[in-house]
Formats: C-alpha cells, structure tokens, sequence
C-alpha cells in the first residue's frame, strides 16, 4: 500500500499544485477567457459539452488505436526484414527514415485525395507518425540479439524462419515494447492532425475538428477540453502497451520489474 | 564561485557581452523601418485568408500611397491557415484585421471586446460551389445531399443550415481551402466565396453550380476589418478609413491596375482568376447602400439580424446592443465619390 502510494502520490500532488497556481494565475490577473480559462470554467465547459467532447474522444481513439496497431505491425515485420540482411538495411532504411522526417501537415490533404475522408485517412496519419519508433526499435533489437545464441542457432542448422521467431524476435520485445511506447502518443498527435483536414464534422465530430470549430468560435475553454481529452487517449494506449509489455517481459526481463 | 569567473577581466567580459546582447535586443524591438522618423503610425494588418481579390481595396490604398499619405506605415501580414486573427486583434499583436462578423459576438461572449470599423461585402459572398453534373435546384437540395460537404466547422451559416433544414445528408468534412479534392470527387460540395473558388473553376473549364447562402435568409457581414475598441482615437480612424475607401474605390474601378502585385503574394490564384474574381465582386461590394452611405458602411439592423440568428442558434447567450459591434466613422459618399454598379465613380 505504502509503496502505491509513493508511485501515485508524487504526480497527483505536483498535477494538483499547477492546476492551483493555474487557477490563481487567471483569477488574480483577471485573464480572459479566451486566452486563458482557469481550469474551473474548462471543467465547467466540459461537463456541459460532454457528450460531443466524448463522442469526439471515441473517434480519435479509433483512429489512433488503429493507426498504432498499424505501425506496430508494419514496424515490427519492416524492422524484422531490414534487420536479417546488411543489404536490404542499407538500401531501405532511408527511405524508411523518410517517414520520420515528412511533415504530415504537408500530407495529410494527399490523404484525403488518395484515401477518401474520415477514418481511412486519419488513421493512415496516426500510422504514418508512428510506424518509425517501432522500426528503428525493431531493427535495434534484432541488431542487439547474442552474437553467442546466434551461433548456437547456426551450429544447430535453424532455418531463417526459426532464427527469428525464437531468437531475434523474443530478444527484440524489450525495445519493440520502448519504440511502442514512443509510437502510442506519436499516434494521438497523428490523428489529431490528420482529422484537421479529413476528419469528419456533425455530432460524432473527432476531437481534431472539435479543436478547429472551438477555435473558431474563441472557445479557448472547449479546446483546452479537447487537447486535454486527447491527452488521456495517449495515456490509455500508452497505459496499454505498457500492460502489453510487462505480460510479455514479466517473466524474463528485468525491464518488466 | 566557479573558477572561470574568478578573474575580474572575465567577469568584466561577461557584464560587456550581456550588456550588448541587450542594447541589441533593446535596438532590434524597436521600429527597424525607420517609420516613427518619418512621422508614419505603424499599422499592423492581419488577413484571415490569402492575399485575394477580397482585401483589394487594401492593397490598392498601400499600392497607391494612400496609406502613407495618411500618416500609416502598413504591414499587411496573410494567413497561414487557421489563424485566430479575433484573438491577435484582441491581444493587440496586430492593430487591425478581417474576421467574419459573427466572430465580434462570439468573442464577445468570451470576454474581448472587438468593433467592426469596415465591412467588404454587403451581400455575403458565402456559398456553396457543387459540381455542374451534380445539378441539384437549390441550396436545400445541396444541403440534403448526397455527398460530402467541405466546409468550415463552427460556422454559424452551417448551424443555421442545420437549423433551418435538418440534419445534413452529406457527411460534413473540413474545407481546407485547396480546389484540389473538388476536382478529384464529382460528388464533393464545397463552401466558397463566390468571388474566389468558381473563377477558377471557370477558367480551368470545369463546369460548377454555384449556391449563395443567402438564398436560405442568411446575410450577415462576412468579412468585415475590425479593431479592438478604442484601438485608434477617431480622428486617426478617420484618417486611416478615407484612405482605405478610396482604396476599395479605386480596385473596384480598375482591379487590373493591382492584381498583379497580390497575385505575385499569392500564386496558388492566377492573375487570370484574381481578373475574373474581382469582376464578379462588384455586385457583392455596389449596393443600394454602400452608394447611399460609402463602401463599408454598415447597417445596425443587420447587426441586430445577426445578433438574433446567432442567439436563436445557441452560439451566443448574452445579446449584445447591435449598435456596439461597429463603429463608422466616414460620411456619406458625395456625387463625387460615390461609386457605380459597374465600379467607377459616379
């Protein structure tokens, strides 16, 4: 219990001070609300929009969620391709790099021409920011498994197949599972942007398209809600890989203690 | 005391380099254009939009040095996308700016207190652009749909829409601007200022209908330039909106004369299509009232029709006197200065 504690505590209370030095702030200067609000009246305008604000937070989730288990996915088999032969690795991994330096705001609107609007296109953006983490990650892993165990492996004549399912892919979970991490709040901040230009408005509107219609309207409150909303979707899927991480690590690896 | 500064000629050489780094700091904050010298005010303007056909009247009066004639130096600064220009206004990063009408009295409703000091359109060029093959008969069926519709979310015309005829049938989708997605989807209706988007559809031969939103009883002041209250005492004001009228004077009667300057600022927009828009804006500008009161002129009533929609929609909660959101400070245009529907004086 003690010890709980000593986790939760330390965050809650710092989470708690700067909201209070926040709420003063505004209350003492008198700053207006539109270029502040105090975290009382974004509290009060979340309530009051609550059903748009979480409708829009389940469509963001959707399109990050899915985005990041895209990349994962294409992360993890790409890294594990480019990471079982000297050649390929240096004939792809610029362009894989390149994934990491396009300006998505640049693309995002291609998006839409190729992919059609709404979650096709939010979460092909979601996995375009996220996908490098988990590669290079990926490839690390594979890089760093036991000179010694490959040996072993080859005086044992395994396949390329084997080699990999029981020795380079188990040995590259840890860093598969840092590069996720990584890549879940790359997802959020993909999504988001991506539903800037493709999301789709009305009731069910994503929280992208809630930050630009609250913008407009000089709702500073509704955006803060917003931003704060998709915040806690990149905690949930970083809470969730993290879970992942330690059930597969709890066993065998001191990064799961 | 680390042992670097034990030495009096480094702390010295410390004090001198943070010294300079402050006269230069405190040299580069000030006015680098020499513009106070001249006796200029500095007037810091800032677009919601491109530089287009729209802000002409702008343009001309810099082009023409009207605005230096008056005593301004003008900075006119274009946006980049999704710039919160009520808010800059409000913050004074910028002393004037184009905003739609509504957003004085959403501002408002937030605790910034804007006024309208001019209004560009009469008639609200607010549309919607859909394909000719499209074909639907009116702005209802446009709304009903199917399809996509691109537009700016948070737009009081789309609420009003949604008011007035019901749940949208097309899925609603942002508008980013680019004509690009209009082309590529022959079922995609588009949000567009009738002087801007169809002309270059004209001129690129792509057959377009065009839907004005004021067809659904909806005309509010669209574009209108607007201060901070108080921002400028009356007579500079004054100053400044003679010289910005007879600006949108002179663009309205020969666009051709200064397109080429905005084109070269915005080459997303041919000089073609600026031609071509500009034309078409006259009748949005040449009103019954803009020649009886001048160009920008502005109508409390219509301010009171806006405050009603916008209430009535749930955007605002508090009605504001319509009277407060703007303040005009020209006389009525004389035999001489009064413009024609066809743009030149009367």
């Amino acid at each position: 219990m003690r010890r709980r504690l000593s986790v939760v505590l330390p965050p809650l209370v710092v989470a708690l001070g700067a909201l209070l030095a926040w709420e003063s702030v505004v209350r003492v200067f008198q700053v207006p609300r539109f270029i502040l609000p105090a975290p009382s009246v974004i509290a009060e305008a979340a309530w009051a929009d609550r059903e748009r604000l979480l409708a829009g937070a389940a469509q963001t989730a959707m399109a990050s969620g899915g985005g990041f288990l895209l990349a994962v996915a294409i992360g993890v088999a790409a890294g594990s391709v480019l990471g079982s032969s000297r050649l390929l690795q240096r004939g792809f991994y610029p362009l894989a790099l390149l994934f990491q330096m396009v300006p998505l705001v640049a693309i995002a609107p291609l998006l839409v021409i190729w992919l059609g609007y709404g979650l096709r296109s939010t979460t092909a953006a979601a996995c375009i920011v996220s996908v490098f983490p988990v590669l290079a990650s990926t490839l690390d892993g594979m890089r760093g498994t036991d000179p010694g165990l490959r040996e072993i492996f080859g005086i044992h004549r395994a396949g390329r197949v084997a080699r990999w399912w029981k020795l380079e892919l188990p040995a590259s979970i840890p860093s598969i599972v840092t590069g996720s991490r990584v890549a879940a709040g790359l997802a959020v901040i993909g999504a988001v942007v991506g539903e800037f230009v493709s999301g789709y408005a009305g009731q069910t509107a994503p929280l992208g398209i809630v930050v630009t219609s609250s913008m407009r309207e000089a709702r500073t409150d509704l955006v803060f809600a917003a931003v704060a909303l998709s915040a806690c979707v990149g905690f949930a899927l970083f809470g969730m890989t993290s879970a992942a991480g330690w059930l597969l690590l709890r066993r065998w690896h001191a990064s799961a203690d | 005391m680390a042992p670097i500064l034990r030495s009096a000629a480094t702390r010295m050489a410390i004090v001198g380099a943070l010294v300079a780094a402050l006269v230069s700091l405190a040299a580069s904050c000030s006015d680098p254009s020499g513009s106070q010298q001249a006796g200029l005010r500095k007037v810091r303007i800032q677009l919601n939009w491109v530089p287009e056909p729209e802000f002409g009247g702008l343009y001309a009066a810099v082009q023409d040095g009207l605005m230096r004639q008056a005593g301004f130096e003008v900075e006119i600064i274009k946006d980049t996308g999704g710039t919160a220009v009520p808010q800059l206004i409000a913050q004074g990063v910028c002393d004037l700016g184009f905003i739609s009408g509504d957003q004085i009295l959403t501002l408002r409703e937030q605790g910034g207190d804007l006024v309208a000091v001019f209004n560009v359109f009469d008639i609200t060029p607010y549309g919607f652009m859909v394909h000719a093959a499209d074909a639907p008969e009116s702005i209802e069926a446009v709304w009903k749909g199917p399809g996509t519709l691109a537009c700016e979310s948070g737009l009081p015309a789309i609420k009003l829409m949604q008011a007035k005829y019901g749940p949208s049938g097309r899925k609603l989708v942002p508008w980013a601007g680019a004509t690009a997605n209009f082309l590529a989807d022959p079922t995609l209706a588009v949000q567009c200022f009738i002087t801007s988007e169809p002309p270059l559809m004209d001129l690129q031969k792509v057959p377009v209908k065009v839907f004005r939103i004021s067809e659904a009883g909806y005309n509010p002041y669209t574009e209108v330039l607007a201060m901070r209250r108080g921002g400028m005492d009356d007579a500079t004001l004054r100053r400044f909106m003679t010289a910005h009228q007879e600006g949108w004077r002179r663009y309205l009667a020969e666009p051709a004369r200064y397109n080429p300057a905005i084109a070269a600022l915005n080459p997303a927009m041919s000089l073609e299509a600026m031609n071509l828009g500009a034309e078409r804006m006259r009748e949005f500008l040449v009103t019954p009232w803009t020649r009886a009161h001048g160009l920008g002129s502005m109508d409390p009533r219509r301010w009171q029709a806006m405050v009603d929609a916008l209430s009535e929609l749930g955007v605002i909660r508090v009605r504001p006197d319509p009277a407060s959101l703007m303040h005009w400070v020209l006389d009525p245009p004389t035999a001489d200065t009064v413009v024609t529907p066809s743009g030149q004086p009367g």
